[in-house]
């Protein structure tokens, strides 16, 4: 890991492996690694085959064919980093983002007045990296899937 | 049946520059896809005809956003994350962008997620004109918070007191404010 990068992920995350103390109703960052989003709502849980785990605690696929087939779509495996991520993240971090009149604008948009591409940009160690976690995983998808259905 | 929402996400790393070609990076997110809801017939079929005809090599490119395009015909809504993009080789965000910008054409709900340090903004503007975009920096909260937490971590508090405290409390979010 380089000098830059390696502060990129270090200057907002937390060097802590524990926040069981920390834990408040929505703090999906548990480091015993529950399902992610059952703090949050119940939603996810009620989709029958899907959000048990992570999206990135793959793979579900048990049949041998099956994983080969993943094996197959690709080596890389995000959920390694995904996870050191998720336990180096202070709860609450740059939760801003998801206040602000851009990011519901790219979320909610139907219209085709703006791309639906949002960029957050900013320089080595402010916390990208985090941001984009939390709403990865707390914010975006289970308001989708109550408002989207 | 109901459409689900689903989302993918990787990041991008300057030490995986070669592995994180952009064939790899829609392969992970297919593969993020099929391990949440089940592979996809159709990416069952390939993977058949390519260990049939190719030997089981990887699909191209094109093969693998085809594939995506197919599997998002299925969810009402998919959010795309890329951390990182800065990361990437130049010719792999290069595609990358391109093949993003390729499923959102036929996908309409799909949102896309970006992040990336501010010397790729001409890149990410020239290909998607009107994106959305938030510069980012750590709010006087986020800051103290940040900084209560590593002080309550430190792993010799005897060497701390109360006007060392206050004093790193003052001084380092003014710093960071005046940079």
């Amino acid at each position: 890991m380089s000098a830059q990068n390696q502060q990129d992920t270090g200057n907002l995350g937390s060097t802590s492996n524990d926040f069981s103390n920390n834990t408040g109703s929505n703090n999906i960052y548990g480091s015993h690694n529950k399902n992610i989003l059952s703090g949050n709502n119940n939603t996810w849980s009620n989709n029958e085959n899907s959000f048990n785990n992570s999206i990135f605690n793959f793979p579900a696929e048990t049949d041998d064919e099956g994983l080969q087939v993943l094996q197959w779509l690709s080596p890389l495996e995000p959920q390694k980093r995904h996870h050191s991520v998720g336990t180096d993240r202070l709860d609450g971090v740059g939760n801003w983002v998801l206040e602000t009149e851009e990011f519901r604008k790219w979320r909610d948009a139907e219209d085709g007045s703006v791309e639906h591409v949002l960029f957050c940009y900013g320089n080595p160690g402010v916390g990208k990296t985090y941001v984009r976690y939390e709403e990865l995983e707390s914010k975006i998808a289970p308001m989708w899937l109550t408002i989207g259905k | 049946m109901e459409k689900e929402v689903a989302v993918v996400g990787l990041y991008c790393d300057f030490h995986g520059r070669e592995e994180q070609s952009t064939t790899n990076m829609f392969g992970v997110m297919l593969k993020q896809l099929a391990s949440r809801g089940g592979i996809p017939e159709h990416t069952r079929e390939a993977f058949k005809k390519a260990k049939k005809e190719l030997g089981g090599r990887g699909l191209q490119l094109q093969g693998m956003v085809d594939m995506l395009k197919k599997t998002v015909k299925s969810l009402s809504r998919l959010f795309i994350c890329i951390d990182a993009l800065d990361e990437c080789t130049p010719k792999h965000r290069r595609d990358l962008v391109q093949s993003l910008r390729e499923i959102l054409r036929v996908s309409p709900g799909t949102r896309v997620f970006l992040t990336g340090r501010p010397h790729i903004d001409d890149e990410i503007v020239t290909c998607f004109s009107k994106t959305i975009r938030i510069p980012l920096s750590p709010t006087h909260g986020d800051i103290m918070s940040y900084l209560e937490m590593r002080l309550d971590s430190d792993t010799d508090p005897k060497a701390m007191d109360e006007e060392l405290r206050s004093e790193i409390m003052k001084t380092i979010p003014q710093k960071i404010s005046e940079t």
